[in-house]
């Protein structure tokens, strides 16, 4: 294994090498894919169990099935980033339902939060990812309230179609339906780049 | 497809990007996108809009004990899977012949001793903290696996144990691999795996208290009560 071992440094690689090799049991890698992605993936799962600790929790399962590769990265799911995402996000929601602690925080103003974090823990690194996530919530923010709740329920509540249709007293596929059109019309502002009024002509 | 089936199937990839099915209708969707490249493209299409929700949360810097819990507990790791691997290498090549003939016999006349006397293997002991005994031990091939197919180890903390596969035959016809403590010459049952798509594995090995081996054999669907086939791998627990 060691002689065929890459010599650039793991810093240089692209996303998917140096998956590649943190499932070859690359631990130099392994940080470097932390450092990269540790971030992101704290956030959100904050964002869903709402508790430090228990976020910390999280991560430190999600990137260890990661390290342990009984999380594997699939290609056919996207980025690397969304992919290490998607794994975080389905332990948080498992820890959610673990901990059966206080109803999950579904609304979108996360002013009061932000407000609350120690300014001088902040980075550079945090500021740019901070940048982005305002400018996608504002893309959120867009969408109809009937449409972003159903999302925001599903995607950092962990409800599903059935459970939402009931809380809200609703068919089921009527919240489907808000789901897709609340993802498409998403889809379509990032896509341009912009906020847009009204976005679903031409989708598809 | 109709234009109404057609918007139906799109709620359904909607919910399912997004984690709002149940698992029963996530895997029937499964199977369907398997073989639909048209849903699939829709899906793709739908991953940045997931990813937005992802990255759209407030950004918080975490905690520095946190990388440095993970940092450690990923470096211990990479060096018992390296030390278990020179060791596993080491062993196959000068794997004693005996095990050949012993384990050639008929199906549950294979039944351990052998491997016990065979290499008294033990990869390596780690000792953390005092009471916790943490051992990376090599998964040996034995002789109903074709030769360069096997490729696994033991890591064991505490009387429980953790079967880590990176490489065995596949199966066909919905069979599974069992895993089998051996304990004074009878084997009972531990757990069953099926491989990833790209071979590996893992599978729990739930009660090693007394045991001297930890042997792997093909079965059918459910796994057996008894072995049904001779193992295709094995570890000595010394």
């Amino acid at each position: 294994m060691a002689s065929s071992r890459d010599t650039r440094s793991p810093e240089r690689l692209a996303d998917e090498e140096l998956a590649a090799l943190v499932d070859a049991k690359d631990s130099a890698a392994f940080e470097v894919f932390y450092d990269r992605h540790g971030g992101a993936a704290y956030s959100l799962a904050h964002r869903i169990v709402g508790d430090r600790q228990l976020a910390e929790d999280v991560i430190q399962e999600a990137f260890l099935s990661i390290w342990r590769s009984s999380a594997r990265y699939d290609p056919t799911r996207g980025s690397v980033r969304s992919w290490t995402l998607g794994v975080v996000r389905n332990r948080a929601i498992d820890a959610l339902r673990r901990t059966s602690g206080p109803a999950p925080k579904l609304d979108l103003d996360d002013a009061a939060l932000l407000e609350s974090q120690a300014a001088p823990e902040r980075t550079e690194s945090e500021a740019i990812r901070r940048d982005a996530a305002e400018w996608v919530r504002g893309a959120v923010g867009k969408l109809p309230r009937e449409q972003s709740e159903v999302i925001m329920l599903a995607y950092f509540g962990g409800f599903s179609h059935s459970e939402i249709a009931s809380m809200l007293d609703a068919p089921l596929g009527t919240i489907k339906g808000r789901m897709r059109l609340g993802l498409e019309k998403l889809r379509e502002t990032l896509a341009e780049g912009l906020p847009v009024e009204n976005g679903l002509e031409g989708a598809g | 497809v109709s234009g109404a089936d057609h918007d139906d199937r799109r709620d359904d990839l909607a919910a399912y990007v997004i984690g709002a099915l149940d698992a029963g209708e996530a895997q029937l969707l499964e199977a369907h996108l398997a073989g639909c490249s048209e849903c699939r493209r829709y899906l793709r299409a739908l991953w940045p809009a997931v990813d937005s929700l992802a990255t759209s949360v407030p950004q918080l810097e975490p905690p520095a004990e946190l990388r440095l819990r993970l940092v450690t507990t990923v470096r211990e790791e990479a060096q018992r899977i390296a030390a278990a691997e020179r060791e596993g290498a080491g062993r196959v090549r000068q794997r004693p012949t005996g095990w050949r003939r012993v384990f050639a016999r008929p199906a549950v006349a294979f039944a351990v001793g052998a491997i016990v006397c065979g290499a008294a293997a033990i990869g390596y002991v780690v000792r953390d903290g005092g009471s916790t005994s943490r051992s990376v031990i090599p998964v040996r091939p034995m002789a109903a696996a074709p030769a360069g197919s096997v490729s696994a180890s033991l890591t064991t903390i505490d009387g429980q144990a953790t079967l880590r596969v990176r490489r065995m035959p596949p199966l066909h016809g919905g069979r599974v691999y069992e895993v089998w403590a051996e304990r004074g010459g009878k084997l009972r049952a531990e757990s069953t795996f099926v491989l990833r798509r790209d071979g590996t594995a893992m599978a729990a090995v739930p009660n090693l208290d007394g045991a001297t081996a930890v042997l792997v054999t093909e079965e059918p669907r459910g796994g057996s009560a008894h072995p049904t086939s001779p193992p295709l791998a094995g570890a000595s627990l010394g």
